[in-house]
Formats: structure tokens, C-alpha cells, sequence
């Protein structure tokens, strides 16, 4: 019985994400379709604040931090890189733990728990990953996704200063994961300030090669990260419905 | 910036998607079925990798092979028409004809020399299903030596006796409905001329 009555509620949540699949779907009438379009509609009614921020983080990103992540690619050797990514990968644990809670993921909790456990004490605080050896692959989850597992529509896309593209909904999840996460309440101000510092140069230079190359074939990179983005977030929240039992 | 986006597998799958276009070769009629289809794939697959992952042919052979397979597979014809969306409507027939032929040759400087960044990657087919009687969607895994897998999708037709890739889905992210955006935003603010120039300049670069 309680397993059915959730059924319904999870039902009636996400009755607003399908009806604004349908209707958005409804007001494209494109060139031979044929199922092609993926329904994803891009609502970005304050474009141009967005792309004056854009290239503030553009312009940021050329001067500091571009070169930055070279000269760390330069002195740090592949597997120190390698390390430094699972640690910080490893302590996203917890939130990606309570989001799957909250969404009734069972399973990606229960991988998560052992994934931070293995990791943190086999794996050395994080710096190896043990547990993909194991199968226990990552499947990170944060409040955004949540929101949208329960019916939540991303709002308006929202440019963000350093941290790129988000949205609306996006953007409150990101505040509620900083609350969620308990490394927010273990951290003082510098050791916060280090930790998103490296966390940010890391993770920058895991990506240098693809942006580089996204960046080459794109007209207009805005758009295009724009587009990534959307839809990238709706792949996760449509993952995090199909594999909630609930659902199922 | 865009940490969000970084710190996902996309943007390393997506690149490797395309590397392995090459991998859709394929189909022949004598496939088309699923089961077939799916051993035939994999098969082929292999073989592509094997070419990648062949350190004793020259760099311009292989980027010369794979521009060959690259416009025998793509279904670019079609591609260009559903990427530019409603502004296909707004051009003329000459801006039509000029838009596709640049189209094809900016896909190919864009997306074959992805072969270099080629390491050790695999992959496998893990599903092929049809989702109309001319259309397949073949679902594959790369694998990466040491990180978790991502899936990458390839869409299908058949044309005629050979089959054709319309899109390559990369974790849920389609090329094709990304390059809509792309190339839609470059066509509302600078019109179809603009997005031809624009065109031209990527066709050209030295990537």
C-alpha cells in the first residue's frame, strides 16, 4: 500500500516535466523531425547578462585559470593528477549518498556507502579508487537532480560567475548541496578557500582537452555549452527516475 | 568554469564518439536485423579500433581512410537540413546548395582528426534495437582503462542498401541537437550568410 500510494506521488510530481516535454515538443514544427529533436527546450530569457558573464569567465578562464591548469599538468605527472581527481571526486560521496536517498535510489546509495568507505580507508582518503575495481561505479546525484526527479523544471539557464553554466533550479541545488555536504561544516574559511581552489584547478585540467576541442568546433560556444548543459542535466534526472524503484 | 559540465564523462565521451564514428561503416543489408547486426557491428568495430590503434601507418593514411568512411557513413545530407532547423526555410535555394557543401567539408576538418587523441580506448556493442522499419538505435560502451564506461548511442537508417549514422547520442547528449543550437543562435544573430562564413572559417582552420 505504501509502496503504490508513492507510486501516485512520484506520478503527480513529475506530471509537470512530461507536460512540458509535450508542449514543447508541440512548438517546434522543424524540418522532417522524425523523432530526431530530443525535446529539450532552451529557455534563457536573460541571454545577454548570460553572455556578458560568459565572457568574464572566458576572459577569466584564459588569464588565470587556463594557464594554471598547464603549468599543473606540466609539474604534476598523469597519476599524481589521477589521485588528486579521485580525492576530490571521493568527497562528493556523502551528497551524491543523500541525494540517492531522496530520490529512492536504493541501490546508487548503497554503492555510494561502500564506494566512500573503501575509497576513504583502502583507498587512502580517497587518493585511489578502489572500488571501481569492485563494479562500484560512480553515479554522482546533488540536489538539482533531485528537484528534478520530483517534477521541478529547470527554469530560466543561468550563466554563473566562475562556476558556468546552471540554471534556475540548478542554482538552489547547488546552495542546498553546500548544506547537505559535511565537509562544509569541518572546513575553516582558508582550508574551504584551498580545497575548491585545487578542486577547481584540478578539475580544469582534466578537461582541457575536450573544451579545446569543443571550442574549435563550435560557431557559437555559448550556445553550444548552453545546449550541453541542458541537456546533459535532463540524461541525469531522466537516469534518476528510470532507476528509481519507485517507479520501476 | 563549467564545472559541473567538466567534472561529467561528457565531454570525454563525446569526443571518443566521434572518433569511433567510423565504427557504423557497416551495416550491410544482409544485416538488418538486430542480431546480426549487433555481431556484425561489433566485428567491424574491432577492426576499426585496430586501425586506430595501429601505430605503423602513417598519420595522413589514416586520416585520409577515415575521411573516406566518414563520408560514406554520415548521413550528411539530411544532418545539415535538421541542424539549421527553421532558418533552412529562410534560405534560398542557392544559400541551401553553398550552406551543405561547406557543411560537409567543416564536419569532416571538425571531427576526423579526433583520431590523433586516439589511446587505448574499446568498445562494445551492448544493445541494437529498431525503432522504426528503416531505423536503428546501436548502443555501445567505451571503454576507458581506468575510468567507468560511457555509453554512447548511434543512430541509424537505412538508405537504399546501405545504412547511414543521423546522430551520435554521448551520455544522453545528442550532436545533433547540439549543433541546432550551435548553428541556430549563429543564424538568428547573423543570418544564413553569417552562419556560411562562419562555415568556411571552421572548414579551414588547422585543427
Amino acid at each position: 500500500m505504501a509502496l503504490f500510494s508513492s507510486r501516485i506521488f512520484i506520478a503527480a510530481l513529475t506530471l509537470p516535466l512530461l507536460f512540458a516535454a509535450v508542449t514543447s515538443n508541440a512548438a517546434v514544427p522543424d524540418y522532417n523531425d522524425n523523432g530526431y529533436s530530443n525535446n529539450v527546450t532552451i529557455h534563457d530569457p536573460a541571454e545577454s547578462i548570460n553572455r556578458h558573464i560568459y565572457s568574464f569567465n572566458t576572459g577569466l578562464d584564459k588569464v588565470v585559470l587556463k594557464p594554471v591548469a598547464h603549468g599543473y599538468q606540466a609539474v604534476v605527472p598523469t597519476w599524481g593528477r589521477d589521485r588528486v581527481t579521485s580525492f576530490f571526486k571521493n568527497l562528493t560521496e556523502p551528497v551524491t549518498f543523500v541525494n540517492s536517498i531522496l530520490q529512492g535510489d536504493s541501490q546508487n546509495a548503497f554503492h555510494s556507502f561502500w564506494r566512500f568507505t573503501i575509497n576513504s580507508t583502502l583507498g587512502i582518503g580517497g587518493f585511489g579508487d578502489i572500488s571501481h575495481l569492485a563494479g562500484l561505479d560512480e553515479k554522482p546525484k546533488d540536489f538539482g537532480q533531485t528537484l528534478g526527479v520530483y517534477g521541478a523544471s529547470p527554469g530560466p539557464y543561468i550563466e554563473l560567475p566562475i562556476i558556468g553554466p546552471s540554471s534556475g533550479r540548478d542554482t538552489i541545488g547547488r546552495v542546498v548541496d553546500v548544506f547537505t555536504d559535511p565537509f562544509t561544516y569541518f572546513m575553516t574559511y582558508p582550508e574551504a578557500a584551498g580545497y575548491y581552489t585545487v578542486d577547481l584547478i584540478s578539475t580544469r585540467s582534466d578537461s582541457l582537452s575536450f573544451t579545446d576541442k569543443i571550442e574549435r568546433t563550435s560557431l557559437d560556444p555559448y550556445a553550444t555549452y548552453r545546449s550541453l548543459y541542458i541537456q546533459y542535466r535532463q540524461n541525469a534526472i531522466h537516469d534518476g527516475i528510470v532507476s528509481s524503484p519507485f517507479i520501476r | 568554469m563549467l564545472t559541473r559540465l567538466m567534472k561529467s564523462p561528457l565531454l570525454r565521451s563525446f569526443c571518443y564518439a566521434l572518433l569511433l564514428l567510423s565504427l557504423v561503416l557497416i551495416i550491410r543489408p544482409a544485416y538488418a536485423n538486430t542480431v546480426d547486426a549487433k555481431a556484425y557491428v561489433t566485428q567491424i568495430g574491432d577492426k576499426t579500433i585496430a586501425i586506430l590503434a595501429d601505430k605503423s601507418m602513417p598519420q595522413a593514411t589514416k586520416e585520409a581512410k577515415l575521411t573516406d568512411l566518414f563520408t560514406n557513413v554520415i548521413d550528411t545530407d539530411w544532418i545539415a537540413r535538421f541542424v539549421l532547423g527553421r532558418y533552412w526555410n529562410t534560405a534560398n535555394p542557392d544559400q541551401q546548395k553553398r550552406y551543405r557543401a561547406v557543411y560537409q567539408k567543416f564536419l569532416i576538418n571538425s571531427y576526423v582528426p579526433n583520431f590523433r587523441s586516439y589511446t587505448s580506448e574499446k568498445f562494445t556493442v551492448t544493445a541494437v534495437s529498431q525503432t522504426s522499419p528503416q531505423e536503428y538505435t546501436v548502443q555501445t560502451q567505451i571503454i576507458h582503462p581506468d575510468k567507468p564506461a560511457t555509453r554512447v548511442d548511434y543512430r541509424l537508417i537505412q538508405v537504399g542498401n546501405v545504412y547511414k549514422v543521423r546522430d551520435i547520442i554521448a551520455e544522453g547528449v545528442s550532436l545533433i541537437n547540439t549543433q541546432r543550437s550551435d548553428f541556430g543562435s549563429v543564424a538568428e544573430n547573423s543570418g544564413i550568410e553569417g552562419l556560411i562564413k562562419a562555415l568556411q572559417d571552421k572548414a579551414a582552420a588547422p585543427q
